[in-house]
């Protein structure tokens, strides 16, 4: 199971995708906060 | 290596034209250029010799005339995100409809329009996003200064088609650096031109506020050959030496470059500075804001076009991809507004530095090509991009090699013009190119020296 916000994975329609491709995104989903860091200048 | 092959899009063209060369022996020698050596390099995935053999004869029946158009009996080959009627288009995934394209890419009507003959289909990386792994289609393209070493991203058979001398044109597409990563890395020419100037129709979408296409060639000149007959517009001569506002912070500063790209780059400073050109210092927006930006938009549009199937059959799409065309889906409005704030202030600063210049130079990475086989590498050289900027801001932008960097791949510079002056930002392309100590056009990968 992804540990990302499994809430947001049921709201992205992405819950097939938690079961078989939890580290894909929880990869996502880190990759995602740094860019929103990156962007804010952090 | 056959020296047919060897001759620049424009020396082709006008001996075409002159008739002393006959289109089709060109198309004989680089169909044979590329049975003898692609099977090492790979930078085809479909090569279509008898349409580009039946193209060639038809030029024949027209041959020695004084109207032809442009680029009249000149083969080229295009990403295999671009369609050619007929054949199929596979984005080198898993994950796309293969079935025979219904017509033309707009920009291959307006090459065959202009005379030139589609020879075939150019490997890249997955959906242009992805990574080179085991599991794909087609073999990843192999750089032919050093078949171990990677020939950029993600247009990498443009790229490495253009250097192992398999044709005078290739077309690629650039969203997030994707025409001018290869060209640096495969010691060729890469433009891409600004945002909306050429059509995008017939090819597939990454990201379409960023997405778009260009041309690729051995020289600026033939870069600017190829630009002018998709454009219908002339070609721009440069006599004086121009002024260049140096973006040196971003290689200096925002990301400290290898000593190979900043021997490469202070060498070209210089040589350009005795040549009487001004160079101006210059800043703008800091990289780490513009690559946040850039890959916002990219992963959120990506995200988007491909939600379906996403959700539907993730497995089809390669290990590498999957990651990040899931990025998109944990950004959200305001990240993707942010964003585009962003790329409006940046679009305006750049528009400022160009004020009083004639363009802006900075390198095209902070890097050198590296092994194919490093994943830590490939991750730093993917790090280290300058190439971000320009699709940010929907400006134009030319890749030109300048040197080569200690282990003896291609590296290069970047020049950035204002909107809607891809001539003018082709003619300094054109006259730095000729005065640049550390790279001659004749300099040809080892692969194919002394072979005759």
């Amino acid at each position: 199971m992804a540990e990302a916000d499994p809430d947001l994975i049921m709201r992205l329609g992405l819950a097939k995708l938690s079961e078989t491709h939890a580290k894909d995104l929880d990869e996502a989903f880190a990759r995602a906060m740094k860019l929103r860091a990156a962007l804010a200048g952090k | 290596m056959t020296s047919l092959a060897a001759l620049s899009l424009i020396v082709a063209r006008d001996d075409i034209a002159s008739g002393e060369l006959d289109p089709l022996d060109y198309v004989e020698a680089l169909l044979k250029q590329i049975d003898i050596f692609d099977p090492a390099i790979r930078a085809f995935i479909l090569v279509d010799g008898e349409r580009a053999r039946a193209a060639a004869r038809r030029c024949r029946a027209h041959w020695r005339r004084h109207d032809l158009p442009p680029l009249f009996g000149i083969p080229f080959a295009v990403k295999d995100n671009i369609d050619i009627e007929g054949l199929p288009t596979t984005c080198q995934s898993r994950a796309h409809d293969t079935s025979p394209a219904s017509k033309h890419a707009a920009v291959v009507e307006r090459l065959i329009a202009a005379g030139a003959i589609p020879l075939g289909k150019l490997v890249l990386h997955e959906y242009g996003l992805g990574e080179p792994e085991a599991g794909d289609p087609w073999p990843a393209s192999r750089n032919p200064w050093n078949l171990v070493f990677t020939p950029g991203s993600s247009s990498s058979g443009c790229g490495a088609a253009l250097a192992a001398r398999f044709v005078p044109l290739t077309i690629g597409t650039d969203t997030g650096g994707s025409i001018r990563s290869p060209a640096m890395m495969n010691g060729i020419v890469g433009l891409k031109p600004g945002f909306g100037r050429l059509p995008v129709a017939g090819s597939f979408p990454l990201a379409p506020s960023m997405d778009i296409v260009g041309p690729m060639a051995r020289t600026a000149g033939d870069v600017a050959a190829a630009f002018a007959a998709l454009t219908e517009t002339a070609s721009v001569t440069r006599n004086s030496p121009p002024r260049i506002g140096r973006l040196d912070h971003l290689w200096r500063e925002d990301l400290t470059a290898s000593a190979d790209i900043a021997a490469v780059m202070e060498q070209a400073i210089a040589d350009l500075a005795g040549q009487g050109c001004a160079l101006v210092e210059r800043r703008v927006s800091p990289l780490q804001t513009i690559n946040a930006a850039g890959w916002i938009t990219l992963h959120v549009e990506a995200f988007a076009l491909h939600r379906d199937k996403l959700r539907k059959a993730p497995q089809l799409f390669g290990a590498s991809l999957l990651p990040s065309l899931l990025t998109g889906a944990f950004l959200n409005m305001d990240d993707y507004l942010s964003a585009q704030k962003l790329r409006n202030e940046a679009a305006a600063r750049l528009d400022e530095a160009l004020i009083d210049v004639d363009c802006l130079m900075t390198a095209v990475s902070g890097l050198p090509p590296c092994r194919m086989d490093d994943a830590e590498a490939l991750d730093a050289l993917s790090e280290a991009s300058l190439r971000m900027l320009a699709n940010v801001t929907g400006h134009p932008a030319l890749a030109l090699p300048a040197g080569l960097s200690s282990e003896g791949l291609p590296v290069g510079l970047q020049l950035i013009g204002r909107k809607g002056e891809e001539q003018e930002l082709l003619a300094v392309g054109q006259w730095v190119e000729a005065r640049l100590s550390g790279w001659s056009g004749r300099m040809l990968p080892p692969l194919l020296r002394g072979i005759g």
